[in-house]
């Protein structure tokens, strides 16, 4: 590296000029008071908006919105995971309740048709007993033959 | 406002890192709201803080703009101040990203301001040795010579030319630049070559070869 150094050293010996480029006279003079007069200022306004106050921070602190991006692709992660599985559980009947279990695939062996009988049976309450027996009640297959030998 | 040419000044450099209990006393107490603690902590940095965002954006309104800005930021963010670094490097952190984020935003616009110069500089013998009667530098006035340097630079990337404008003309260490860059010593080093080689071929009718 020192071999590097000194092959920019006329470089380096003009950069140096930039450090006589200072502002006039004084200028420093009164600048830490016009620092304190804006903190007052500042100070003395009305609260920010939430939403500035959020820049504020993401400017204060890179980190935050590093974290606010993360968590973002985060929850847009779940969110496609989350809708990749729901087919899944509307055809799982245990995770989905009664209300939307059924099938129209038609038994074999059947003369006609077949079709579920979505209504529950009249002794078995859909949405629990009074005694607090919250057994739901599974769907059951009715076949109906059209076929007149009923 | 122009900028003068003028013998720089002497940097205290016992300043930041010999007092540091001293200095986290007036953090501290700044922390708690005590403006006349937070009037000695600028007065301690801001003619560094100035000249470096001073270098990175050529132009002394939007420097001065810039630094009060960095200033009261850090004075409202004081609260978030771990003492994990040191108040030094935590301010220059601030205005550091203040300013590239000014800089990106400004991109298009590049004005100079820094054309009037006290031209009783031409003078001082470490200038007319760096004017040298070989090269093409003997016909440019220093004007001309302060545009082109202040113009090369603005050609290097942010980061680019942070690292030059630290360590070639603020004179900090690679370490400090480092964790002022929150990047490693390496990476330092590396901006600071392709920076320099950058410069070096902006620069090639002024840079002496050696």
């Amino acid at each position: 590296m020192s071999e590097n150094e000194n092959d920019f050293e006329a470089l380096r010996r003009l950069l140096a000029l930039k450090r006589r480029e200072v502002p006039p006279p004084g200028y420093f003079e009164d600048f830490s008071s016009r620092v304190i007069g804006r903190i007052r200022a500042a100070e003395a306004a009305p609260q920010m908006p939430w939403l500035l106050r959020l820049l504020h921070a993401f400017e204060t602190k890179p980190a935050y919105p590093v974290a606010f991006a993360s968590g973002l692709c985060t929850l847009l992660l779940f969110g496609i995971i989350s809708v990749e599985q729901s087919p899944e559980l509307v055809s799982n009947p245990a995770l989905t309740g009664p209300m939307a279990s059924f099938s129209i695939a038609p038994a074999t062996g059947q003369s006609l048709a077949s079709v579920v009988n979505t209504n529950p049976p009249a002794d078995v309450a859909l949405f629990g007993s009074p005694q607090g027996n919250n057994t739901y009640a599974s769907p059951q297959m009715v076949n109906y033959s059209l076929d007149g030998n009923n | 406002m122009t900028m003068i040419m003028a013998e720089p000044a002497e940097r205290n450099d016992s300043e930041a890192p010999s007092a540091p209990a001293e200095e986290m006393v007036l953090v501290d107490r700044a922390r708690h709201g005590d403006l006349k603690a937070y009037d000695e902590l600028v007065r301690r940095y801001q003619e560094r803080i100035y000249a470096t965002i001073y270098h990175m954006t050529s132009n002394h309104e939007d420097a001065n703009d810039l630094a009060q800005e960095s200033f009261v930021k850090a004075f409202q963010a004081l609260k978030s101040f771990k003492g994990g670094s040191s108040f030094y490097t935590w301010l220059y952190r601030i205005a550091v990203n203040k300013t590239i984020n000014f800089l990106k935003q400004r991109k298009n616009r590049q004005h100079m301001s820094l054309n009037d110069m006290d031209f009783n500089a031409e003078h001082n013998p470490d200038l007319v040795a760096l004017i040298s009667d070989k090269t093409p530098r003997r016909d440019a006035g220093l004007s001309e010579l302060q545009e082109k340097l202040n113009a090369a630079l603005l050609k290097l990337s942010e980061s680019h030319r942070l690292a030059v404008v630290l360590h070639d003309v603020q004179g900090l260490s690679h370490e400090e630049i480092a964790k002022i860059m929150h990047c490693n010593i390496g990476t330092v080093r590396s901006r600071l070559f392709y920076a320099r080689q950058q410069l070096q071929a902006l620069l090639a009718d002024y840079v002496k070869a050696t």
